[in-house]
């Protein structure tokens, strides 16, 4: 009998193996059936109600075509029953996946928007609601995002946001295939180029890359040119836009080169930090440029510091971040000492309109502060803006969308960031601004600013006319 | 030659949280002969309880602890009431498949319980540090290594001296010969599910500790597999034995594969595979792991 029960372990164990060596997620998930969308044009008018921030809607009696993801009808639980109904959807790391933690409040964050949007009277004439069997659980998994962006392609007009660089660019034949556009999870400085997608993921604040620029010239100004750095970064397109951004910057700075590139695998796959902390504690590096999850970036500046190697910095990409580690009493001294990282916008208690709108109804649906929350909402803007223009027209099918993402411009942000816009050439349109933050148990949400939005000078000079990365 | 203790030191805490969840697997395999694949998930529940009574209820550490241990082992005991028991008899693939699907069910369970965020264990220990000999330790590295010396000599003394003790080994040995010298087989399967479920919390709490308890303690869970294996699946010593192999084998790799360019070729990540490696390693020589006991069918 033993030996078939090591027959079934090791089996099992083999399995394990192969989930640990390719940093895969073998957890499934599915949604279920959603709302029937419409599939053909049709000539609803439903009436027109002013929407806050947007532009000029048409007329009440007017004719608007749409085909996937929008009714005539009312959203189930509508807030104004004489709306029609705009259906986004989202793909998101809403579990077990290492971006979990961020993932929930992002999408909290995206359901209270348009919550906002439709108590206020709804858009032109439609409510705009992501319902829970339009949100689908991919776990930071590319496979199963495909798998979910097949699933939402008939059900909704296209994604409040799609989870993950790597992910979303697994996912991008499905969403040319189905005119879906796509408010990304992610800033990966290829978005900024159509031919990569299409002009259908409306990226938003600078990408990883101008980041980690803005972020060498930070330590450029902070510590001078000589000292030594090592890198940490997730694989894909996150952790090697922000890589490629680095080295671009620290050459423009005659800075040396990285004395360690560090590929970590996220633990929620099976990855173990310990590695990693060998490979520092051995190179002592002056700083360490964090592009991982909040929970690998914690580990890995404890198990450093606790190796005996205690006069590092920490320079993390924005994902790095989670406020739940403010809960930590152990960790956020060592954190706030140590830890500074890159934000595309400014934090919890920033004074923009757009942030007193996100706190009022963050504080409505009893969210507390949360960095992906602030995420979340921006991230809707350009959405409210390319709707509010499609209604504009007359015409909401998915076609009409695609083409107005593609020169979509004047997007209002509400000061969270500077006017937006995606008609031009990428190193035309490109946000390239920053915020330096530092750790802080007193700040809300566990950061507090060290600089206002800046440009360095070789993010500013800097030539777009690729992506940083390509995988 | 510090590096090389540190490492060594890291590996001897890490075992000792192997060594947990080990002997969990062990003590269930010896009683039942069932192998227990709902183990990450026990830990995943009983991390999950002392944070609730510490963090939540505002307990003392002690005492979170203390609660966390009963609501393991009912909940232990309730698992093999209800799910185990009924399949007494049936195929052990047939019983495998129940604790995987078990694994599955709780471990939802404690998720759903968790939440997605990082959560404090509230452990005296937090990220505090002892220099000796320039070797940095953690209280709570420190700590793990004595809980698992204190616990696996409650155990012994469990095995040696008490009545259920002594029905548990007879019952591993024989259990219809246990069973007709009036040993309540019954209590020996409840006890063991209960027992590895308290071990399991332990694991939990030293997985958890220092930075915090989250959703992936359940994976790292999971090279306990390894170490019954290397160990010998109804073997404490061998789970103790094989959790220290396993343990320093992936602590040297972490530490010294990226100082040798001639590994530099296996990648990085390449320690978290090590378990599996050393796994298969002694498979090939010793089916039944080091300190397993070698079964004679006769035909």
């Amino acid at each position: 009998m033993k030996k078939r029960w090591l027959g079934l372990v090791t089996l099992l164990a083999a399995f394990s193996l192969v989930i640990a060596a390719c940093g895969d997620d073998d957890t499934s998930d599915t949604t279920t059936a959603a709302p029937t969308a419409a599939t053909t044009a049709s000539t609803a008018a439903p009436a027109t109600t002013a929407a806050p921030a947007t532009t000029a809607a048409p007329d009440e009696g007017s004719d608007i075509a749409f085909d996937v993801g929008v009714t005539p009808a009312p959203c189930s639980d509508a807030v104004n029953e004489g709306n029609g109904c705009i259906y986004l959807g989202i793909i998101s790391d809403l579990t077990d996946g290492p971006f979990a933690p961020l993932g929930v409040p992002l999408t909290q964050a995206q359901e209270d928007f348009w919550g906002v949007v439709n108590a206020d009277g709804g858009l032109g004439g439609f409510d705009v609601i992501i319902t829970a069997d339009n949100t689908f659980d991919a776990h930071y998994d590319g496979a199963q995002h495909v798998e979910g962006a097949v699933s939402l392609a008939n059900r909704v007009v296209g994604l409040a946001q799609s989870l993950g660089t790597p992910q979303t660019q697994a996912a991008l034949p499905t969403f040319i295939e189905n005119d879906m556009v796509v408010s990304p999870a992610s800033w990966f400085s290829g978005w900024a180029f159509d031919d990569i997608d299409n002009g259908l993921v409306m990226e938003v604040g600078a990408s990883y890359c101008m980041e980690a620029m803005n972020g060498m010239s930070f330590l450029a100004q902070t510590r001078g040119t000589d000292f030594s750095w090592a890198i940490v970064y997730f694989p894909g397109d996150y952790g090697g836009d922000y890589l490629a951004g680095a080295k671009i910057g620290a050459a423009l700075l005659g800075m040396p080169a990285p004395v360690a590139e560090l590929f970590q695998i996220p633990v929620s796959f099976g990855g173990d930090v310990a590695e990693t902390v060998g490979a520092l504690a051995a190179l002592t590096p002056d700083v360490v440029l964090m592009v991982t999850g909040p929970t690998e970036m914690a580990q890995i500046t404890a198990g450093l510091f606790g190796t005996g190697h205690q006069t590092f910095q920490v320079l993390g990409a924005g994902p790095s971040w989670n406020v739940a580690l403010k809960g930590n009493a152990d960790l956020m001294p060592l954190l706030e000492a140590v830890y500074f990282t890159t934000q595309s916008w400014g934090g919890w208690d920033t004074d923009s309109a757009g942030h007193a709108a996100m706190r009022a109804a963050a504080e409505a649906g009893g969210q507390g502060p949360h960095n992906a929350y602030i995420a979340g909402w921006t991230w809707q803007y350009p959405w409210l803006t390319l709707l509010t223009e499609a209604i504009a027209s007359g015409d909401l099918t998915r076609a009409n969308l695609a083409s107005l993402a593609l020169d979509l411009d004047g997007i209002d942000f509400q000061g969270i960031l500077p006017t937006g816009s995606y008609n031009g050439t990428p190193n035309e349109i490109v946000e390239r601004s920053t915020i330096i933050a530092q750790a802080s148990a007193e700040a809300s949400d566990g950061l507090t600013p060290v600089t206002d939005a800046f440009v360095s000078e070789i993010a500013a000079d800097f030539n777009l006319v690729a992506p940083c990365f390509v995988g | 030659m510090n590096q090389f203790l540190q490492a060594i030191t890291n590996g001897f805490s890490l075992a000792a949280i192997y060594a947990l969840i080990a002997l969990g697997f062990v003590i269930i395999y010896k009683s039942t002969q069932v192998f227990n694949f709902a183990q990450p998930a026990l830990l995943l529940l009983g991390g999950y309880w002392v944070l609730y009574f510490g963090t939540v209820w505002g307990w003392p550490f002690e005492f979170a602890i203390l609660a966390g241990a009963v609501f393991a082992a009912v909940t232990g005991i309730i698992i093999e009431r209800t799910t185990l028991r009924p399949m007494v008899g049936k195929p052990v693939f047939a019983v495998a498949i129940v604790t995987i699907g078990l694994n599955t069910v709780i471990t939802i369970i404690a998720l759903d319980l968790m939440g997605v965020e990082i959560r404090q264990m509230g452990d005296p220990w937090g990220l505090k540090t002892v220099l000796i000999g320039g070797v940095t330790i953690a209280h709570r590295q420190i700590a793990a290594i004595v809980t698992v010396i204190v616990l696996v000599s409650l155990l012994l003394a469990f095995f040696k001296y008490s009545r259920m003790g002594l029905a548990m080994r007879a019952a591993a040995f024989d259990q219809e010969v246990a069973l007709t010298q009036g040993v309540s087989v019954r209590s020996v399967f409840a006890i063991s599910w209960a027992i590895a479920a308290v071990l399991a919390l332990f694991g939990g709490i030293f997985l958890g500790s220092g930075i915090g308890f989250e959703r992936s303690a359940a994976v790292s869970a999971l090279k306990a597999l390894p170490v019954v294996i290397v160990g010998g699946l109804d073997s404490i010593t061998g789970a103790l034995v094989g959790a220290v192999i396993v343990a320093q084998a992936e602590m040297l790799t972490a530490t010294y594969q990226s100082q040798f360019a001639w590994l530099s070729w296996l990648g990085q990540g390449f320690s978290s595979v090590v378990p599996y490696l050393v796994m298969f390693i002694v498979l090939l020589f010793r089916p039944y792991g080091l300190f397993g006991t070698k079964e004679v069918e006769r035909v």
